[in-house]
């Protein structure tokens, strides 16, 4: 039996503006889910709905077997760590921990009992007699975390808890977050809209668009196998490069250059001949063996990895990763071309009958 | 685990670690509450002849400083903080030894200043405020000395609470287990029963 069961969700606020179209999901037990999306794409809302804190307008939440639809949230047995950490100031570590157990008049010894055990787990046992502006944003976002295992939830929500902090920390808690997941084995629905945050974390990524469902799968296969353009652009970084053109005699055709396909790739394109489509690749799969032209407007040595930007025939602007030290200068040309086993190919988006555009399909 | 106690004694001095000392502070504040309540009663009666100016003036003061020690105590007991427990048994014995000065004092006067029902008051609400404010000396010093002394063991390694709540944690676990084996165990002859019935 899955632990969460999210089906034919949606919601529509009272102006009659949907933010979450048909969401379904069966989180197993354990797993780590994580939402990703731009900004407005209806992730938070859809968590807030799993969590009780907006109705759901249609749709059914069963939450280990129990339909939680229309319960309050103080009776779905969840937790939820926000990402303003939501501490109470006047309180110390210990008593903002131990707060909810309080609350339910738990006995003390379990209550000391669960907060010590938090405290080990995260590493906040010298802080528990500490105000939280008494600590750093990590070990105020440790506590958040801390207030939510102490109540043993049948599952954790996260609502972007780590935008509030500095590259470098949000790097650590990412490890810490991974480590204390494989620790509590507990059932995670993590909100974000950072990319590596995703790619890093998540079992499975559910990446939303618009209010819909893009895709939902392994990181690697959100990576490797987008199922449209817009996962293929929102997942990885620098973004996918894309090249609209047609199928033309076994070649890629558009007004930039003209690609030979290989014989595998033709015979899967062998129903959009004469079709545009898309073409995707990603920085790192561009070779420094090709017949394409790229005149070079920016190189961005990181170390690991050089970032290389160009214009392809004068026009398109895109981005290239090579993994070694590069130093070429602005005005430079050089010749690129492709990883034929690393190739995109999508449809042209299309328009639904609101008029959205619809990001193009994957075709291989 | 329904009822609020804490059975570990190590467990419970732990708490304490983490909590302040709320019943402490607290009986402080009931010795300041029970001064105000002698103080109202005593000041409606200043007008008689036989509480002078310069004991009134002298009482007030007396008043204003211990409800200003009281409080600052009160938030150092609410620490663990034991340092001015004296001065804490000081100003309770003092409270206690008033009743024998402005109350009595007046009630014995000729003609008495005060009449017996309110000696009764002023009496019990000082001896309650001297009283309070002992026993807050009291548990404020032992609950310190037993918060020290075990700062002091964690610090050498005598103690380790992680290893304790283990051991406790375990023990119930094992005990939840115990309870489930014995419960299958009395419901068997019933559920042994039923089924022959069924296959009967």
């Amino acid at each position: 039996m899955p632990e969460v069961n999210i089906q034919h969700l949606d919601k529509i606020y009272d102006g009659g503006v949907q933010a979450v179209y048909d969401f379904n999901l069966d989180i197993a037990d354990g797993e780590f889910i994580v939402l990703v999306g731009p900004s407005g794409c209806g992730k938070s809302t859809t968590l807030r709905m799993v969590a009780g804190l907006e109705d759901i307008s249609a749709g059914t939440l069963i939450i280990d077997g129990k339909d939680c639809t229309q319960l309050p949230p103080k009776d779905r047995d969840i937790a939820m760590v926000f990402q303003n950490y939501a501490l109470y100031g006047h309180m110390t570590i210990y008593e903002n921990m131990a707060f909810s157990l309080t609350l339910r008049k738990e006995n003390k010894e379990i209550i000391h009992r669960k907060v010590m055990a938090a405290a080990e787990i995260l590493d906040l046992k010298t802080q528990l007699n500490k105000k939280p502006r008494q600590l750093s944003g990590g070990q105020r976002q440790r506590v958040a975390m801390g207030r939510a295992i102490v109540r043993n939830p049948k599952v954790f929500l996260f609502d972007e808890p780590l935008s509030n902090l500095d590259a470098k920390l949000r790097g650590s808690m990412r490890r810490e977050l991974i480590l204390l997941h494989k620790k509590l084995n507990a059932t995670i629905m993590y909100v974000t809209h950072d990319q590596t945050e995703a790619l890093t974390l998540a079992d499975r990524i559910v990446c939303m668009s618009m209010g819909h469902v893009q895709q939902i799968g392994k990181p690697i296969e959100l990576y490797e196998k987008p199922a449209n353009t817009f996962v293929a652009t929102f997942i990885g970084l620098p973004p996918m490069n894309m090249f609209e053109g047609k199928i033309e005699g076994g070649h890629f055709k558009c007004d930039l250059f003209d690609y030979p396909l290989t014989a595998a790739q033709q015979k899967e394109l062998s129903s959009h001949e004469g079709e545009g489509v898309i073409l995707g690749v990603r920085p790192e799969n561009i070779t420094r063996d090709g017949k394409i032209e790229l005149d070079i407007t920016n190189n961005e040595n990181l170390g690991m990895n050089t970032l290389v930007h160009g214009k392809v025939g004068g026009k398109k602007l895109i981005v290239c990763k090579f993994a070694e030290w590069c130093n070429y200068r602005v005005g430079d040309t050089i010749q690129i071309g492709f990883d034929p086993d690393m190739m995109h190919f999508f449809e042209l988006p299309q328009k639904d009958e609101k008029g959205n555009e619809l990001p193009g399909k994957a075709i291989i | 685990m329904k009822n609020n106690t804490v059975s570990n004694p190590v467990i419970s001095t732990d708490v304490m670690r983490y909590k302040k000392n709320k019943l402490a502070a607290n009986l402080a504040l009931g010795a300041i509450a029970c001064d105000c309540l002698c103080f109202m009663f005593l000041y409606a009666v200043v007008g008689t002849d036989y509480y002078s100016t310069w004991a009134i003036a002298f009482d007030v003061i007396f008043n204003l400083m211990f409800l200003l020690l009281t409080f600052l105590l009160s938030e150092q007991v609410k620490g663990y903080d034991s340092k001015l427990v004296i001065l804490q048994l000081i100003l309770g014995a003092f409270q206690i030894g008033r009743i024998f000065w402005l109350p009595l004092g007046g009630l014995l006067a000729k003609p008495a200043a005060i009449d017996i029902g309110r000696f009764l008051i002023l009496a019990i609400s000082l001896a309650a405020s001297g009283g309070l404010e002992i026993a807050s000396a009291v548990i404020g010093y032992i609950r310190s000395k037993a918060v020290a002394e075990f700062n002091k063991k964690v610090e050498a390694g005598e103690i380790d609470i992680m290893e304790v709540i283990r051991q406790v944690d375990a023990d119930e676990a094992a005990a939840k287990a115990a309870e489930a084996e014995n419960a299958v165990a009395d419901a068997t002859p019933e559920v042994a029963e039923q089924a022959s019935e069924e296959v009967q």
